[in-house]
């Protein structure tokens, strides 16, 4: 039995066989053109969009991270800033408060100092007249124990022994 | 009680049956089926792919884009290179489909008993030997031309007829010109194994459709309850695996008979 008589007994007909093979080459056409390379389109084209949104969210974490960054450097540098001028506020309330502990005292003292002038004043003349009126009652007394006026020599000389 | 559990038929006829005639060209049962599945891959590609597959995929797409992958991944465990295996994915990718569906369709029951003038006018393609031997033959042919392609006619009919190697081999020593004779030898049988893809390939494929057939009427005939279902469920992974494996023998022979360098190129 030789290999063609093998094959007409399978049903081999080249005929059929070229008929199949058309139908197969057909079919190869459409999935090639229509099926695989649109296909193949989409997978590539997903892919690009999908790295192209991961490169993007990328570069934004990055300029996420770099604002972050840079927000908490300005943070820092407004916290210092403030520390500062707190500082120098306190600085400052501490310097007015001393300055006007001094002023107050320096008033209080030239408040006392002109009290003090007044009382003094008050004082010298108090005593002008304590004396004054100690030289009258001295004079008096004596008038009344002598019998006689005084004249303003005399009053003026007792008035001086008492005083001294 | 024995009929009741049996239903005995016919075995399928091992050349399908030719329906009707086309001037001298005639119709078989397989190329009506085959032309079958030629048209639902056509409103695949004209009505799914072209108006509704985006680039957001609805859950379809998702499942014909796994399956895109699904052969790229397989053809490049083969050609060990993605963009080697993206170029050959329409011809491996079409024989895998094509070969797919026609191993699957034919286990839709009752698809035997639509019949035109008293024949059968559905037959899976690969249980026809004309398709597997169209096949193999066109496949052995396309590798033979890429073969030719990637090392020149001179360097394609060098692999099969060694000359130039016994000459210098038998220059440097005997030895070396006693294993050139035999590398002479071995490219001769070269060209048998050539011939023989086509019969291994397409045999292998009939056989194993063809027999799948036989013995659902024989499973059939002999307990017609369970069974078959276990058969048929069978049939599916027989059925997936054989376009597997003709689809992988083709990558592998296409990459066997392309020029070294060129196959590291693609890597």
């Amino acid at each position: 039995m030789d290999f063609a008589e093998i094959l007409s007994k399978i049903g081999f007909d080249w005929k059929l066989a070229l008929a199949n093979l058309i139908n197969f080459l057909i079919i190869f056409y459409l999935l090639k053109k229509f099926a695989f390379a649109p296909i193949g389109r989409i997978i590539r084209e997903r892919k690009d969009r999908i790295d192209e949104g991961l490169e993007k969210a990328n570069r934004s974490e990055e300029i996420l991270n770099a604002s972050k960054k840079k927000s908490d450097e300005i943070i820092a540098g407004a916290k210092e800033e403030a520390n500062k001028i707190i500082a120098k506020g306190y600085e400052q309330a501490r310097q007015s408060i001393e300055h006007a502990a001094l002023e107050a005292m320096k008033k209080q003292e030239e408040i006392l100092l002109r009290a003090q002038k007044g009382i003094d004043r008050e004082r010298i003349s108090m005593e002008a007249r304590v004396r004054e009126e100690m030289a009258e009652l001295v004079a008096g007394g004596v008038k009344k124990i002598i019998k006689e006026d005084i004249t303003p020599a005399v009053k003026k000389s007792i008035l001086e022994k008492v005083t001294s | 009680m024995l009929n009741f559990l049996q239903v005995k038929s016919d075995l399928p006829a091992i050349s399908p049956e030719v329906v009707f005639s086309v001037g001298d060209f005639p119709v078989s049962s397989s190329v009506l089926l085959g032309f079958a599945i030629l048209m639902a891959i056509a409103v695949f590609c004209f009505v799914c792919v072209k108006k509704y597959f985006s680039i957001k995929p609805g859950s379809g797409q998702t499942f014909v884009e796994i399956l895109y992958e699904g052969m790229i991944d397989m053809i490049t465990q083969i050609t060990a290179s993605r963009s080697m295996s993206e170029k050959m994915l329409p011809l491996i990718g079409s024989l895998f489909i094509f070969i797919g569906i026609s191993n699957l369709i034919e286990l839709i029951p009752g698809l035997g008993s639509i019949t035109f003038g008293g024949k059968a006018i559905f037959r899976a393609p690969t249980s026809d030997f004309n398709t597997t031997f169209a096949l193999a033959f066109a496949m052995i042919l396309v590798i033979q031309a890429a073969s030719i392609k990637s090392w020149g006619l001179f360097g394609y009919f060098g692999k099969y007829f060694q000359f130039k190697e016994i000459f210098t081999g038998f220059r440097k020593n005997t030895g070396e010109g006693m294993m050139s004779i035999i590398n002479f030898l071995i490219g001769l049988m070269d060209i048998i194994s050539e011939v023989a893809k086509v019969i291994s390939l397409s045999f292998r494929l009939f056989g194993n459709i063809y027999a799948g057939q036989v013995m659902a009427v024989i499973i059939m005939s002999a307990l017609a309850y369970a069974l078959p279902a276990v058969w048929s469920s069978l049939g599916i992974l027989f059925g997936v695996v054989q376009a597997i494996v003709f689809g992988s023998l083709i990558a592998a022979y296409y990459m066997i008979a392309l020029k070294p360098q060129e196959e590291s190129e693609g890597k």
